[in-house]
């Protein structure tokens, strides 16, 4: 999961005004879906009415809100898998306490931190033992869907206060537009403007690109990684909150299945901004900001520069840094300064490529070959 | 070089990733012997066995893409696609060979594995997004295929339900299938070139293409791989539960990367063996089974799964952590 990030300066003037505003993928995006609303007014009559949008709109927000956590976490280099089970688990707490006769807020209140513990034990487990979150949140996946399990069994709990699944499946006064989709727009403008504009936001971006240099730059990239799985599991919980408002109903397997949704629309997002078409603002503002800006990634490069010799390195996770392999000439087949031949790098998992020693034998000494 | 002294070669044998994982399968399976008189009796264990082979053929297929640092995540969708497709056809054309119907389903999934190597392998796109991609796009073509339809055990012909449901001394047919193809895919891995290969383009991309693998073959290779095993899987897949509809399969992708990832193959490349993937399911199936016989509500299941996932992956921390520790105070 390499974190794209944007380079305004590029590409510009062979494509339209529009893609020089927005980013050309951004504005490739926004043609789908406008593509996709001309089909499907021309195909059904009550596509385009007011009614429809309030409806689809309010039932999207529940993976929205999960894919606001989730591009901030994969822009740092890491994922969560198990945003849909924290939904479905932060719903059943939720229930819960609402028929244990909690008072509405202390009941958000608990589901809301439920979430954010959940993230936080992702967080720990992946950031502080090191274990790739690909995989630990599998296993959180199963251990909260469950836990969700365990606590509601087969149930249901409708008895929901009438004024919250109001809220969540009412429109603002008598416009289209759903309360819940203004939960959501507010969440994603703040985030966006965080991860575009804010010092956290660009040491997001610096984490994912390159976690070496974060970690010399003196960036704190645990505790912001603990902090983002946080942040996941607490808007997850949010989602879960809402969406359990919207069809007025807790049970254990809400959202099943949901995390491959929200994970494919960070995906087809670019990773670099919110999928599903509704925040092409985000990136008209990172235009604005980019001369601001510019010179972050600037710096970021000539860091990388100086700490990795003249060629940029790999900065995938768990990847092995391997900018010089050992050959005497680098990949342009530029002969590397004699000093540079002693390194011994690229040793992983048993396989340990070590330069000649003798620099008349060109071949490469493997090492634990068949040992693996 | 120094041969290695006894004790010294005791603690390799004890930093393999397998070897602490069998000391927890043999832990669990001692526990439930305990707890169900059940447990520990023929049956039980041929329960186990068929219950975890599919999840191991298709763990094999999963750990070569692995190894390769990939990730095939659509391998769920390949095995409902190709155990409708097969069913469909073997109760609309009984008098076929059940060796063609095998042969076919294999090839069907050799197709969408090899669209899914060609995407990763030549248009360099991550292999997370172009699996997730075919994840949707095979179990929409299976949706398209199978409408609201369901094949039934039924309409299969004899010899199809009987490709899965034999069994030699008490041990079941399916699982010898799956003990073949770990065995073949572990020699594979451990003893020739190209599987060597194999892993090193995973623990180092650049440098296993410096030293003249060929990678994008290697990573379409093992992709297409995934695809045969996963047809091999699908039909299987009919014999064994006898009803096949659109939705068979679904959400399978996480039961198997569980699995692989339980017995030890790392995520980003490189690293692990096919005897932990055999190692993983088991543990799995084990956990599965033994909580049925002792009469842990089903609701219980996922939970403790997921604690078992979670408990490995920090087991191995502390082993690795613990042998490291001990090897440099020596």
């Amino acid at each position: 999961m390499t974190a794209k990030t944007v380079s305004p300066g590029e590409r510009r003037g062979s494509l339209s005004r529009l893609a020089g505003w927005v980013g050309p993928w951004e504005a490739a995006l926004l043609g789908l879906v406008v593509v996709v609303l001309i089909f499907g007014s021309v195909t059904s009559p009550f596509f385009f009415t007011g009614a429809n949008f309030s409806n689809t709109s309010a039932g999207a927000v529940g993976v929205s809100l999960m894919v606001v956590g989730q591009t901030w976490l994969m822009v740092s280099g890491e994922i969560d898998l198990s945003v849909a089970s924290v939904f479905g688990i932060s719903g059943v707490v939720f229930g819960l306490s609402i028929e244990s006769q909690a008072p509405l807020p202390v009941a958000i209140a608990i589901a809301l931190l439920v979430g954010a513990v959940a993230g936080l034990i992702n967080g720990l487990l992946s950031v502080d033992l090191g274990l790739p979150s690909l995989i630990v949140t599998v296993g959180s996946l199963a251990l909260f869907r469950g836990a969700s399990y365990i606590l509601l069994g087969s149930r249901a709990i409708s008895a929901l206060p009438i004024a919250f699944t109001g809220f969540a499946q009412g429109d603002v006064g008598t416009s289209v537009l759903p309360n819940v989709l203004v939960v959501f727009l507010v969440i994603a403008v703040l985030a966006g403007t965080f991860l575009q504009w804010g010092s956290v936001g660009r040491k997001t971006y610096a984490a994912g690109s390159s976690l070496e240099v974060s970690r010399f730059s003196g960036h704190r990239v645990k505790r912001l990684k603990r902090g983002l799985f946080v942040l996941s599991g607490a808007l997850s919980a949010l989602a879960g909150v809402l969406y359990t408002g919207y069809v007025s109903t807790a049970r254990a397997d809400n959202g099943t299945g949901q995390e491959l949704t929200v994970i494919a629309i960070v995906l087809i997002g670019g990773v670099s901004m919110f999928g599903q078409g509704l925040l092409y603002w985000r990136h008209a503002v990172a235009r604005f900001g980019h001369v601001a800006h510019k010179p972050d990634d600037a710096q970021l490069h000539e860091l990388r520069r100086s700490v990795h010799g003249d060629r940029t390195f790999d900065g995938r996770r768990g990847g092995c840094a391997a900018s010089h392999t050992g050959s005497s000439r680098d990949a342009r087949g530029k002969a590397r300064p004699q000093g540079q031949r002693g390194a011994h790098i690229g040793t992983r998992y048993g396989l340990c490529l070590r330069p000649p020693l003798d620099p008349s034998q060109s071949s490469i000494v493997i090492e634990g070959w068949r040992q693996q | 070089m120094r041969a290695p002294s006894t004790r010294r070669r005791l603690a390799r044998v004890l930093e393999q990733r397998e070897v602490s994982l069998l000391v927890v399968l043999v832990a669990l399976f001692g526990l439930f012997s305990i707890l169900s008189s059940r447990f520990a009796t023929g049956p039980t264990i041929s329960q186990i066995l068929m219950d975890m082979s599919i999840v191991v053929i298709v763990g094999v297929g999963e750990a070569l893409v692995l190894f390769t640092r990939n990730i095939d995540v659509s391998v769920g969708s390949m095995v409902g696609f190709t155990a409708y497709f097969v069913a469909d056809f073997s109760a609309n054309h009984r008098g076929v060979s059940i060796l063609v119907v095998v042969l076919l389903s294999c090839f069907v999934g050799l197709i969408l594995g090899a669209i899914n190597g060609a995407l990763v392998a030549t248009l360099r796109v991550p292999s997370i997004m172009v699996t997730l991609g075919t994840l949707y796009i095979y179990r929409g073509l299976d949706s398209v295929i199978a409408g609201s339809g369901l094949v039934t055990s039924q309409e299969l012909p004899l010899s199809y339900s009987s490709l899965a449901s034999w069994s030699l001394h008490g041990l079941p047919g399916i699982f010898l299938y799956a003990a073949v193809i770990v065995i073949l895919a572990h020699g594979f891995v451990r003893h020739t070139y190209t599987g060597r290969s194999v892993i090193a383009l995973g623990s180092n991309p650049e440098a296993a293409v410096k030293i003249g693998i060929r990678s994008r073959r290697w990573v379409f290779g093992a992709f297409a791989l995934s695809g045969v095993l996963c047809g091999f899987a699908g039909v299987l897949w009919g014999g064994r539960y006898g009803t096949v509809d659109s939705s068979a399969a679904s959400g399978f992708e996480l039961v198997v990367l569980a699995a692989v990832v339980v017995g030890g193959v790392s995520v980003s490349g490189g690293s692990g063996s096919i005897a932990g993937v055999l190692v993983g399911s088991t543990i799995l199936s084990v956990i599965s089974i033994g909580l049925a016989l002792v009469n842990v509500s089903q609701f219980w299941l996922q939970a403790i799964q997921g604690l078992v996932i979670i408990s490995a992956l920090i087991l191995d921390v502390i082993l690795r952590g613990h042998m490291k520790a001990r090897r440099v105070g020596s």
